[in-house]
């Protein structure tokens, strides 16, 4: 499987990519503002794209880079295009549970995802993908700036501000419930 | 001093419920299931020549994000990809909406509005259609008239969804349900398994058809278990496995409760 590249090396191969990454897409698309009722249709479109611009991945930055890039691009067309509304319903939240996780806990974490959600939803679309690569994609600095296609002095500033809301939103929420 | 900062997650400094917050993302990714769709949707790739077979267009250099879904190129390089799914007989709706959102030219921002309401049934496009959209997703010779609407190559202004239905009621805040079910929850955490019962049945009264049933239900049958009223828990547990047969939570219930 060659999903690293060279410059000089084959073009990796397109079902290897797909088995490693989907994932990856999945989860990105998700957390920069996609819906679940979207998903399959945003991460098919992705993967199109992907096969379509594959020959052209030169290797210089990472595959996992280049893909975050691609995610990117195809969620802002998406929301742009479908006017999509960005509250998450509940309703359309998956029917999941995970092995271990009792009942309660699950309730809880999934409270949490739609609260982190609202969250997200208020940041604009720039902040927004900064903070899902550093904070939940842990991707560098240095990584976040080459994909959003921002200096890194910006990218940290848009984390900043991105930080800042998220911290306002918390302490918001535990007034609340005080 | 920027190149020190750290993400909350790897920061023992920071605030836990930030750091909660961030690790409810832990189960973003795909289920089996989904990944199972989606992977039947993206199959027909797999043999494929990367590329399309035209080039696939400028643009982007090799680290550079992808061009928009649009374009001249795009619309090259995805005949490709449509004659692919000529030649794979039948795909799903969704394959359709998606390579029709590819072919869409770039200038007007709005082709497809992704109300997966489209149709049900299977759709064969004929063969590859030149760079405009419409004729795309045309029945195939006999097998179930699909049921595309025009909807799809909706120009800009584009109206709200697409139902005819009268509009539902909107949705009821997640935060009220959750709210209330919290009562259950702290019950339940605090070994208090009578009032989560109690807190359980104030839940369904209030919002019968709540999206967090499955969950609700699952407290009360442990709850009836913890309160040793098995014939109780075993009544309920059968209406959950007729109601949600396929559940995810079956599997633990039916270990707590065997047969």
């Amino acid at each position: 499987m060659e999903l690293q590249r060279s410059s000089v090396g084959p073009v990796p191969d397109f079902r290897a990519l797909y088995t490693s990454k989907a994932p990856l897409v999945w989860r990105t698309l998700k957390r920069l503002g996609v819906r679940e009722a979207d998903l399959e249709d945003v991460a098919q479109e992705v993967f199109v794209v992907v096969h379509r611009r594959l020959p052209e991945f030169e290797g210089r930055s990472s595959i996992d880079t280049w893909l975050y890039g691609i995610c990117l691009r195809i969620a802002s067309d998406f929301r742009k295009k479908a006017h999509v509304k960005r509250e998450t319903d509940l309703a359309e939240a998956p029917e999941r549970s995970h092995s271990g996780e009792t009942a309660t806990r699950q309730i809880a974490m999934r409270q949490a995802r739609l609260k982190l959600d609202e969250a997200l939803n208020e940041l604009d679309e720039d902040k927004r993908a900064v903070f899902v690569l550093f904070e939940l994609e842990q991707l560098s600095m240095q990584e976040v700036a080459e994909t959003v296609g921002a200096p890194v002095q910006t990218a940290y500033a848009r984390l900043y501000a991105a930080r800042k809301h998220i911290e306002a939103f918390v302490n918001q929420q535990r007034q609340v419930s005080a | 001093m920027t190149t020190e900062t750290r993400p909350w997650l790897q920061d023992e400094g920071a605030d836990p419920a930030l750091k909660e917050l961030l690790e409810s993302t832990e189960f973003d990714g795909p289920s089996e299931r989904q990944l199972e769709k989606l992977t039947a949707r993206v199959a027909f790739l797999f043999d494929l020549p990367p590329g399309g077979g035209e080039g696939g267009g400028g643009g982007g250099g090799p680290s550079a994000p992808a061009a928009p879904a649009g374009g001249a190129a795009t619309v090259a390089a995805t005949s490709g990809v449509v004659k692919a799914i000529v030649a794979a007989g039948v795909i799903s709706v969704g394959a359709v909406v998606a390579t029709v959102t590819l072919r869409e030219p770039a200038a007007p921002p709005i082709v497809v509005a992704p109300t997966p309401v489209i149709a049900t049934a299977p759709v064969v496009p004929k063969e590859p259609e030149p760079a405009i959209a419409p004729a795309i997703v045309e029945p195939a010779k006999a097998p179930p008239p699909p049921v595309v609407r025009p909807a799809v190559v909706r120009p800009a202004p584009a109206p709200p969804p697409v139902d005819t239905k009268p509009a539902p009621p909107p949705p009821p805040s997640p935060d009220a349900e959750l709210t209330a079910l919290d009562d259950a929850i702290a019950a339940a955490r605090a070994g208090r398994p009578a009032q989560a019962l109690v807190a359980v049945e104030a839940h369904v009264a209030s919002w019968p058809d709540s999206p967090l049933a499955q969950e609700r239900e699952v407290i009360a049958i442990e709850a009836l278990l913890s309160l040793g009223r098995r014939d109780d828990a075993r009544t309920r547990l059968s209406a959950f496995r007729s109601k949600w047969p396929t559940s995810t939570h079956l599997v633990r219930l039916e270990s707590m409760l065997p047969q």
